[in-house]
């Protein structure tokens, strides 16, 4: 037999135990042919392009998960940034846009599509200003669209005056949609990839093909099962088993990934190494750290487990994988990850802590509900302090954070679904409004001035 | 051993006056270069010198590569390039795309030629469990390949590897009918393909 029927076992019982799955099999989609004058037109050739490109997505991919025996969760669909296939056009079209996107999406049968995002690292066009203006409107009048904001960068520095407007835009998202949820749609950016095949910051970027397949990975519950069996192992050879455990993972997502681009005649574009949380008992990166040896996610010690499991996770993905790339680094979110509700409503984890980790893994602060009375500037003070961590160690960091009105501590918003349950989080009390109300841009670092 | 772009372009033109079917030069590069490098493999292994190669004739595979080029340049139908190009490059199609010759390497690496899948079954032990699941595997057509079985205490798994190539149904009712049994066995029945597991635990 050429494979050992403990190889054949152990396969079977990651699927089926320990929740393997491939996470997303993401279409991306370029949009730049579909650019018009008029919006009739515009918002007409955005649908042809769609429906045309994405018509036997959602099909292949189940085909492909049925013969080969892996659970793929979501499948999803990036578009080019909106904002620049939109430019010159006002806050009525790119409603417009949003909805005919989401009506796409629905026809096509996928889960989410995101895309209705800008790049405004360095300064915003009037088309860039016009689509941040429309994204509360946008995200809550539409279900499967997702939206995300570029606002700094390692080469750029950090647009304060963008951050201050979308701090408004998420004040404003969660008071137009229940329980605040059009916030888990929106996620503002330091350093984003083009290429990520993750919800809510997929989009497909400028310098990719005309359409490509990006698959994410998922995992946790493997590599949760593989540090239990390890036992009282060192830390050296817990990193091991880490590295052998992605390896597996990212193998499943390397094949489904070539699989489902043969299949569609579109080219096979990364794997996205991250480890990504669901609120299923056991599927919880949380989980990981404290069976590490950490009494609770977020006590004296967290970021630097979190940093070993991390990087143990790239160098075992980086062998199974021709195409490595997206956010690559394990998530953190709050209410997608059961073990994560725990630690915060044990008090064991803040916000604080949630931004140390966050330099050390990808992508940030992440799913996180805070007091609807958070004022914005707080809000964009936050996005600062996240923007400026991802700046200076040129890395991708992100914000999706959701302020629930009349919600307050002890109290949480439910979502269900991938989403799961958010425990509303302290925020500082104290105020950043004059530091927010300067604006202008943070000159670019020295570190990304290293030609 | 490489032959040079005119060898190749000779060779196309032989093919295409031969058999009226134009190839492209880099696919039959391909095919040629695996062929010599069957060849090679069989010539540095004294188990199977002699023995007919699989893609070539008996003589080029006694005699070594130089033959098998002259062999292939006076015969080319008959030798390496019909057969070889049969699955990645079909005479009928001369105009490979640039992602085919990409995705060449890993057809080569992780393919065989044959769709196997692995179907695993585990429950409680309890008589006709093999003969359901074999008896359906009979009626449509597959055959087994490997089969092993292992009986713990009153916990019985099954694993058989199944060539499906000539199954008479699709892939999605074949597993349909297998998991059929499930209830009437009382067991657990997976049907995975090959690749899962080779992708998994080969590099």
């Amino acid at each position: 037999m050429p494979f050992d029927p403990n190889e054949i076992i152990e396969t079977i019982h990651m699927t089926e135990v320990q929740h393997l799955d491939i996470r997303t099999v993401t279409l991306g989609v370029s949009l730049r042919d579909c650019a018009h004058p008029d919006p009739a037109k515009l918002t007409a050739n955005i649908r042809e392009k769609l429906l045309k490109t994405g018509e036997h997505h959602v099909r292949t991919v189940e085909t492909v998960s049925n013969e080969y025996g892996i659970p793929i969760a979501n499948k999803r669909l990036a578009v080019s940034p909106i904002a620049i296939i939109a430019d010159g056009h006002n806050h009525e079209t790119f409603i417009e846009i949003a909805r005919t996107l989401d009506e796409c999406a629905a026809e096509l049968g996928v889960d989410y599509l995101g895309g209705f995002s800008a790049l405004v690292q360095k300064g915003m066009t009037f088309g860039d200003i016009a689509m941040i203006e429309s994204i509360a409107d946008a995200l809550s009048s539409t279900t499967r669209v997702c939206s995300s904001v570029n606002v700094a960068s390692t080469r750029a520095g950090i647009n304060m005056d963008a951050i201050g407007k979308v701090a408004h835009v998420i004040k404003d998202l969660a008071e137009k949609t229940e329980e605040a949820i059009g916030c888990c749609k929106f996620v503002v950016f330091a350093n984003c990839v083009e290429d990520n095949p993750f919800i809510a910051g997929a989009f497909h970027g400028m310098s990719e093909p005309d359409k490509v397949i990006n698959v994410g990975i998922s995992g946790p519950g493997v590599v949760l099962a593989a540090i239990r069996k390890a036992g009282r192992a060192d830390l050296g050879v817990l990193a091991e088993v880490i590295k052998r455990t992605a390896f597996k993972v990212t193998r499943m997502g390397e094949m489904v990934g070539r699989k489902v681009s043969e299949l569609l005649g579109i080219p096979f574009g990364i794997v996205d190494l991250s480890l990504a949380p669901t609120p299923a008992e056991g599927d919880s990166v949380a989980d990981i750290l404290e069976a590490m040896g950490l009494e609770r996610c977020g006590c004296p010690g967290t970021t630097a487990a979190l940093m070993m499991l991390n990087d143990a996770v790239k160098k075992g993905g980086l062998m199974a994988s021709s195409y490595v790339g997206g956010l690559s680094g394990a998530f953190i979110p709050v209410s997608e990850d059961a073990g994560m509700i725990r630690a915060v409503e044990a008090g064991a984890i803040s916000l604080e802590k949630l931004e140390a980790m966050s330099s050390v893994c990808s992508v940030g602060l992440d799913m996180v509900a805070v007091p609807g009375d958070t004022p914005a500037e707080t809000i964009a003070g936050i996005i600062a302090d996240e923007a400026a961590i991802g700046v200076v160690n040129n890395k991708t960091t992100a914000v999706r954070i959701i302020p629930v009105p009349g919600k307050m501590i002890g109290q949480s918003a439910e979502y269900g679904g991938l989403l799961g349950t958010a425990p509303i989080m302290p925020v500082s009390r104290f105020s950043s409004k004059r530091f927010i109300l300067r604006g202008g841009r943070i000159p670019a670092p020295s570190t990304g001035l290293n030609n | 051993m490489t032959l040079s772009d005119a060898e190749i372009n000779r060779i196309s033109e032989i093919v295409a006056g031969q058999s009226g079917v134009k190839l492209d030069a880099r696919a039959l590069r391909r095919v040629i270069d695996r062929v010599v490098d069957q060849l090679n493999a069989q010539r540095g292994n004294p188990e199977v010198e002699g023995a007919t190669c699989e893609v070539s004739s008996e003589k080029s595979a006694k005699t070594g590569i130089d033959e098998a080029r002259q062999a292939m340049l006076a015969k080319p139908s008959a030798t390496g390039a019909e057969t070889a190009a049969s699955k990645n490059t079909k005479p009928g199609d001369p105009q490979p795309s640039a992602e085919s010759s990409v995705g060449g390497l890993y057809e080569q690496i992780e393919k065989s030629d044959k769709t196997r899948v692995i179907i695993a079954a585990f429950g409680k032990d309890r008589p006709g469990v093999g003969a359901a699941l074999t008896a359906v595997l009979a009626e449509h057509n597959c055959s087994i390949e490997d089969i092993s079985q292992t009986l713990l205490q009153d916990f019985f798994s099954m694993i058989m590897i199944v060539n499906i190539d000539g199954c008479t149904v699709d892939f999605a009712t074949l597993v349909e009918r297998l998991k059929a049994t499930e209830t009437k066995l009382g067991m657990k029945v997976y049907v995975m393909h090959e690749d899962t597991f080779r992708y998994m635990h080969r590099i």
